[in-house]
């Protein structure tokens, strides 16, 4: 449609001119909120297209590149070295959540492969190549990746370097030999430990993606050897040609940072720093230590194994790949570690924690209990592998997520409940000493209330609550732990019901055997009870420190309102079971400062210095085996009696400076540090 | 007799404001071709102005010279006044067409 421009310049301005000032012209349909987004033209920060943003590409193609003689296909080996570590410099950045178009595809190597003629340089780019392919199709399939992590665009360039991981391997050794034999330069050496760097890690890679039970064992020399090579690579990396800073605009041969820019969204333009070189063998490593924990997962049989083994490495705050990785292992085809189905865990665990009657075997032709039976199994399972899902996102994303979770988990303790109604009812009528009353639906309880309470231990790690805080929601804590005890008797309580009914069908029946399975429910409720004693100890430590007058700076905010706070803290919580904390039953630390006469704050650290005594008796009590998490609670619980004694003998009795809690021994259970 | 002057010249601002508002009124949603400071040229649907001639057209596609080069297609984009060298519009389009005859006639 061909258009026909008339400048009407003049007769816009005239018509502008008797607008009033401020006021705007506009259609009935604008909105303000759609133009917020409206890109400022002529501003640096928004406006891509101008002059001093503009492409500063020499070429736009690699093809072009070539053909203007800027692109060397045959290299030396110092100019090999460099590409190598730039390209590995790349594939950090990208990891650390850029994007593949402003970081590895910068090569121009990566886009014209087939024409290099360097035998070394193609394998290289090859490698980078289908290591960058295999690492996007990991973290794009676990989703556990949020787009401050990781950018799975491949801007429609095709990663697959044209040949199979195998042959890649096959070339890159074959090349290693050949530089190997004979004598040897620090600059031969360098290059054939980069070779065999990319070698190892496409391997690797490729294991990990193509995922083996029987590999795991050998994940962790491949991890070793890639570290050791990692460490050799980053002392030989003065050997390799180095980035020349010309004009301002970094200049690497092979190498052109803005060619991808035309395809990055019409947003303000991004101007990405690729990491330096050093930093990339440090990040490589840190990634590393990260992976080691993939060999481990293959020691985990139970479900509770597996629900604590996320549990800790989702506190180290891992990086985008090494979560990907351990997550697409862990649910490989949709089964555990792609073996056992995840059911089967789920049944195991909950056999062990309430002994349900309607697991045992001669129950297993009637068809209705195994619908139900199958549906619950099913239905713990999913809960179970989004609990799992969410602890391998990161930290910042993970309480939103738990949030939904306690939704769903607050539906299939419903479903459990009636569950366990119908199977008592159909197994009371054939006889009458059969008790299913919470078999199901005590494990669900369990399950809800570890989630609330790493919800609220999130918190911490997030930095989230000011100190005066840590009232409620230790108030809170020692609410759910007490319900936890509770879930646990239950579970006993099935336990020994379920044992009896056993043994009385052991009786009639010689040929079935009575499996015995050791249960964990004491060591379930003594370490509950400890953390209940700790949770009421806070209380009242921080009870004390409101009286004494060390909160007063939280207290007396203007506009703050603890019950508030609270109702917003706990908004999460808002399910039927177990039925939330009350708002208007929670002593707020204002009321308890008003009533409490100064001076009594002594006998508010003597109640908490004496839970913290109990809690010591409890521990020597401890029958299970003593690791390092039981030795760093001992030294936590001690420290907090001798800040006790210290505050009970007048120690800082003036000073109004707020305590501190320090979780950097023990990550459950912080000490108080008062000033 | 000042006064009356006065009183003709009051009423002929305002029906001069009722054109100019009404001119820009027709405008909206009609295509737009604005040049800019740094020679850039960019072609969209005008939404929206205001007295300062900062401009917010939709659709936005900018080009480099003044052949038809190949576009960025940028979308929702504000220019501001101090930044048009040039604003024309198309007059294949007929509506475009009678309202400039019409703000030449109330002139």
């Amino acid at each position: 449609m061909a258009q026909e421009w008339k400048d009407v310049t003049g007769e816009f301005i005239r018509s502008t001119n008797s607008l009033k000032l401020g006021s705007l012209l506009t259609d009935e349909k604008f909105g303000l909120f759609e133009a917020m987004s409206a890109i400022e033209v002529m501003d640096p920060k928004m406006d891509a297209g101008m002059m001093c943003n503009k492409n500063l590409c020499k070429v736009s193609s690699a093809s072009e590149a070539m053909s203007r003689g800027l692109l060397p296909l045959h290299l030396e080996t110092r100019d090999i070295i460099g590409v190598s570590d730039e390209l590995l410099s790349c594939l950090c950045t990208w990891l650390d959540g850029h994007s593949l178009a402003q970081t590895v595809l910068t090569c121009l190597y990566l886009h014209t492969v087939p024409s290099i003629k360097t035998p070394a340089l193609a394998g290289i780019c090859r490698a980078a190549l289908k290591c960058s392919e295999i690492l996007n199709d990991i973290v794009g399939s676990s989703s556990c990746y949020e787009e401050e992590d990781f950018v799975t665009c491949t801007y429609g360039y095709d990663l697959d370097a044209g040949m199979s991981c195998g042959k890649i391997v096959a070339t890159l050794r074959e090349e290693v030999d050949r530089r190997g034999k004979g004598e040897s330069s620090p600059e031969e050496r360098a290059l054939v430990e980069r070779l065999n760097f990319w070698k190892q890690l496409l391997d690797f890679l490729n294991k990990v993606f193509h995922f083996e039970k029987s590999n795991l064992e050998s994940l962790k020399s491949d991890i070793e050897s890639l570290r050791k090579s990692i460490e050799e690579m980053s002392k030989t990396i003065s050997l390799g040609t180095q980035v020349v800073p010309k004009d301002g605009i970094r200049q690497m041969v092979g190498f052109e940072y803005m060619i991808n820019q035309r395809l990055l969204a019409s947003s303000p333009p991004r101007f990405i720093t690729i990491k330096d070189r050093a930093d990339s063998c440090s990040y490589l490593t840190t990634v590393l230590s990260h992976l080691e924990w993939l060999p481990e997962i293959g020691h985990v049989t139970t479900l509770s194994g597996v629900v604590k083994y996320f549990v800790d490495f989702a506190r180290l705050s891992p990086c985008v790949l090494s979560r990907s990785c351990l997550f697409h292992v862990f649910h490989y085809r949709a089964k555990f570690l792609g073996e056992a189905s995840f059911e089967k865990l789920v049944r195991q665990e909950v056999r062990k924690f309430s002994n349900p009657i309607s697991f045992f075997g001669c129950f297993s032709s009637m068809e209705k209990l195994n619908g139900i039976l199958d549906d619950f199994l099913e239905s713990t399972a999913i809960c179970v592998l989004d609990y799992i899902h969410t602890l391998c996102h990161n930290k910042g994303r993970q309480r939103r997520k738990l949030k939904a979770l306690l939704k769903d988990l607050s539906l299939l303790y419903s479903k459990a409940e009636g569950y366990d109604k119908i199977l008592h009812t159909l197994l009371s009528s054939s006889d009458s000493s059969a008790d299913h009353h919470h078999s199901y639906s005590c494990y669900v309880l369990f399950l809800i209330i570890e989630v609330m309470i790493k919800y609220l231990g999130l918190g911490w790690e997030l930095d989230l609550y000011t100190i005066h805080e840590a009232h409620y929601v230790y108030c809170y804590l020692e609410y759910l732990y007490s319900w936890l005890k509770q879930s646990v008797i239950r579970a006993h309580e099935q336990c020994t019901s379920g044992e009896a009914f056993e043994k009385r069908l052991v009786k009639r029946n010689r040929n079935m055997k009575k499996k015995k399975l050791e249960r964990n429910h004491q060591h379930l409720l003594q370490m509950a009870e400890v953390n209940q004693l700790v949770s009421q100890a806070f209380v009242k430590s921080f009870e004390g420190f409101a009286v004494q007058g060390k909160l007063t700076q939280f207290l007396e905010r203007q506009y703050d309102d603890e019950l508030i706070r609270f109702k917003r803290r706990f908004a999460s919580f808002d399910i039927a079971v177990p039925i939330p904390l009350d708002v208007t039953s929670y002593p707020t630390l204002r009321l308890i400062r008003s009533r409490t006469p100064k001076g009594h704050e002594v006998s508010l650290f003597q109640e908490a210095l004496n839970h913290f005594t109990a809690v010591k008796k409890v521990m020597d009590k401890l029958d299970s085996p003593r690791g390092s998490v039981f030795s760093e609670l001992e030294k936590v619980v001690k420290m907090n009696c001798v800040q006790l004694r210290l505050l009970i003998n007048g120690h800082c009795s003036d000073s109004v400076r707020a305590p501190v809690l320090d979780f950097s021994i023990c990550h459950n259970i912080p000490f108080m540090k008062i000033s | 007799k000042q006064w009356y002057q006065r009183r003709v010249r009051g009423i002929l601002n305002m029906t001069s404001a009722l054109a100019g508002a009404d001119f820009l009124k027709g405008l909206l949603n009609k295509l737009l071709r604005i040049e800019i400071t740094d020679g850039r040229i960019m072609v969209g649907s005008f939404l929206c102005t205001d007295r300062d001639r900062n401009l917010i057209i939709g659709g936005t596609a900018e080009y480099w010279n003044t052949v038809e080069g190949e576009p960025r297609l940028l979308g929702l984009v504000m220019i501001p006044g101090k930044h048009i060298v040039s604003i024309s519009v198309d007059t294949s389009d007929s509506g475009v067409a009678s309202l400039l005859k019409a703000y030449h006639k109330a002139k």
